[in-house]
C-alpha cells in the first residue's frame, strides 16, 4: 500500500472519482493496513481468517453496502464508491479474503437490495451490512458452473414453504456463512423462467456444510460444497418474483463481473509495483534490475495493459451507474482483466525469480490466486460466449 | 405513443432479430421454447425492450410469466406504455 502510487493513480480519474471517493480509498487503505495485512501470512498458513470479525469492523466503520439505502445499513453512495472497494480489496496479498468479503458484499448483498422486500431487506440486509450475518452464494452445482441455466437443485412449493433438495459446490464463505443465497429450479418449469433465488439460513434442518475444501489459491475463502436435503424454506424468504431467480441472477453477475475486473486490475496493478521496487533494488551482473531497457519496456507494456484495463471497468461502471446496459462491455472487462492479472502474475514472478517461488512470497501467492480469475463468477469462456453472441459474430 | 399494431409489430421484430428468425408469433405462442431461447438470448430480449420501448423489466420486478407467452409481453409493453403515457400528461 504505497499512498504515492494510489495518488499517483488518481490523478487521471478525476472524471470518475470525487473527493469523497478518495476519502474513502484512503479510509479503506487505513483500514487494511491496520487489520488485515499484519495477519495474512498467518490467516493464509490457516486457511481461514476471521471474516466475521473483519465484517463487522467494516460495518462499525460503514464501509459495507455503501450503494445501498440508509434505512438499511448503506450509505447511499454510488455505483464508484463499491469501485473502489473492490480496487482496494483488490491489493491484499490474499485473494481469498477479498473474495470472501466480495461475495457477501457485491454478489448476495444487492441481490437482498434490488430485489428483496422492505421485510427481507430489514431481516436479511440489515444484519448482512452490520457484518452480523455472514452470506454465503450457492449457485454452482457440480454440473452446472458458468452453465447456471444447467443446475439440479429442486425448489418444490408445498403450502407456506419450498422443499429445498441438492447439492452446491464450491460455496464461498460456506464455513463462515448464517445464510445461503440459493439459486433452485421449480419442477416441470423452463430453466429461463422458472428459478428462485431464495435465502436459506444455514440452522434450518436439512442442511449440511461441508469441510473446507482446500483449493490451489484463494486458501482462505472458506470453500465448501452445501447440501440441501428436504429443507423447508418460507416461501417469504423468496428474493424476487416466483420463476424470476435466474434472470435476477444473470442481470447481479453482469454487474458483478465489473467488481471482478476491478479486482483483478489492481491485483496486477500491486504486482507491477512491488516487481519495480523488487527491479531498482535487484542488482544483476553489477547493476540495478531496472538499468535493463528490456525490463523498463516490459513492465512499461503491462502497465499500459492494466491502465487499459482500469479505463474499461470505469466506462462499463459508468454505463452501470447511469442504468445502461453493461451486458457486453462487462463481459469484455472480465474477460481482459482475468486473463490480464495471469499474465502479469507470470511475468513478474519470472522477474522476481527464485525467491517469488517460495511459499510466504507475495508474488507467488498472487501468481496462485490469479488463476481462478478465468474460472470463476464466470470463466473466460463463458465471457467469449456472451461477447461473440452479443456481438452477433455468427451471424 | 405507438399503436398497438405497432407495438406487436416491433416486439415481433425485436423476437425475431434476436435469434434471426422470421417468425410470425401469436398471442399464446412460448417464444423461448419455439425459438430454443438460450439465458443470452432472453438478455438481448430485454436490452432490446428496454432501449425501444424504455421498459426496465430487470428494474420493474414484473411477473416472470409475461415471458412464457408472446401475449403476455405485449399486454405487459402496452399496459407500461400507457401507464408511462399518463403519468407524463399529469406532468
Amino acid at each position: 500500500m504505497n499512498p504515492s502510487v494510489a495518488t499517483n493513480q488518481e490523478k487521471g480519474q478525476s472524471g470518475y472519482f470525487s473527493e469523497s471517493h478518495l476519502q474513502l480509498r484512503e479510509e479503506l487503505q487505513s483500514f487494511i493496513r491496520e487489520e488485515i495485512l499484519p495477519n495474512v501470512d498467518e490467516w493464509e498458513d490457516m486457511r481461514e481468517y476471521p471474516l466475521r470479525s473483519i465484517l463487522q469492523k467494516l460495518g462499525e466503520r460503514r464501509l459495507l453496502g455503501l450503494r445501498y439505502a440508509v434505512q438499511y445499513g448503506g450509505q447511499d453512495r454510488d455505483i464508484f464508491s463499491h469501485v473502489v472497494f473492490a480496487e482496494e480489496l483488490g491489493r491484499i496479498p490474499s485473494a481469498g479474503i477479498s473474495m470472501s468479503i466480495i461475495i457477501h458484499n457485491d454478489m448476495v448483498a444487492p441481490l437482498v437490495a434490488n430485489y428483496g422486500t422492505h421485510e427481507q431487506c430489514e431481516k436479511f440486509l440489515v444484519p448482512g451490512l452490520r457484518g452480523d450475518v455472514i452470506f454465503g452464494h450457492a449457485v454452482s452445482e457440480a454440473s452446472a458452473g458458468s452453465d447456471v441455466a444447467g443446475i439440479k437443485m429442486t425448489a418444490v412449493a408445498e403450502s407456506d414453504h419450498y422443499r429445498l433438495d441438492g447439492v452446491k459446490n464450491v460455496v464461498t464463505n460456506g464455513q463462515e456463512a448464517d445464510v445461503f443465497c440459493v439459486l433452485a429450479l421449480l419442477p416441470q418449469r423452463h430453466p429461463l423462467t422458472g428459478m428462485v433465488m431464495l435465502m436459506v439460513p444455514r440452522d434450518l434442518p436439512g442442511v449440511e456444510v461441508s469441510e473446507a475444501i482446500p483449493m490451489m489459491g484463494h486458501r482462505t475463502a472458506s470453500v465448501t460444497s452445501v447440501t440441501f436435503n428436504e429443507v423447508r424454506v418460507p416461501i417469504t424468504y423468496r428474493i424476487g418474483r416466483e420463476g424470476a431467480g435466474f434472470l435476477s441472477q444473470l442481470n447481479q453477475f453482469a454487474q458483478e463481473h465489473i467488481i471482478s475486473s476491478c479486482r483483478a486490475t489492481t491485483m496486477a496493478d500491486e504486482m507491477l509495483r512491488l516487481t519495480a521496487e523488487h527491479c531498482r533494488r535487484r542488482i544483476t551482473f553489477a547493476k540495478p534490475l531496472i538499468e535493463n531497457q528490456w525490463v523498463q519496456f516490459k513492465l512499461a507494456e503491462l502497465r499500459a495493459d492494466v491502465e487499459l484495463c482500469r479505463q474499461c471497468n470505469y466506462t462499463a461502471a459508468t454505463i452501470w451507474k447511469e442504468q445502461g446496459d453493461v451486458s457486453m462491455l462487462s463481459a469484455m472487462a472480465k474477460l481482459q482483466s482475468s486473463r490480464l492479472v495471469r499474465k502479469v502474475s507470470d511475468e513478474c514472478l519470472q522477474l522476481f525469480g527464485k525467491s517469488a517461488y517460495l511459499e510466504h512470497h507475495q508474488i507467488g501467492r498472487f501468481y496462485r490466486d490469479s488463476r481462478l480469475f478465468s474460472i470463476s463468477t464466470g470463466s473466460d469462456e463463458m465471457m467469449l460466449t456472451k461477447i461473440a453472441k452479443l456481438s452477433k459474430i455468427n451471424e | 405513443m405507438e399503436s398497438v399494431i405497432d407495438v406487436d409489430r416491433k416486439l415481433n421484430e425485436i423476437i425475431n432479430t434476436v435469434k434471426g428468425t422470421s417468425v410470425e408469433l401469436a398471442a399464446n405462442d412460448n417464444f423461448i421454447e419455439i425459438l430454443n431461447m438460450d439465458s443470452m438470448d432472453i438478455i438481448q430480449l430485454i436490452v432490446g425492450i428496454q432501449q425501444h420501448f424504455g421498459i426496465d423489466i430487470f428494474g420493474d420486478q414484473i411477473d416472470i410469466d409475461v415471458l412464457n407467452e408472446y401475449g403476455k409481453l405485449l399486454s405487459y409493453i402496452e399496459q407500461d406504455l400507457s401507464r408511462m403515457e399518463s403519468q407524463g400528461s399529469e406532468q
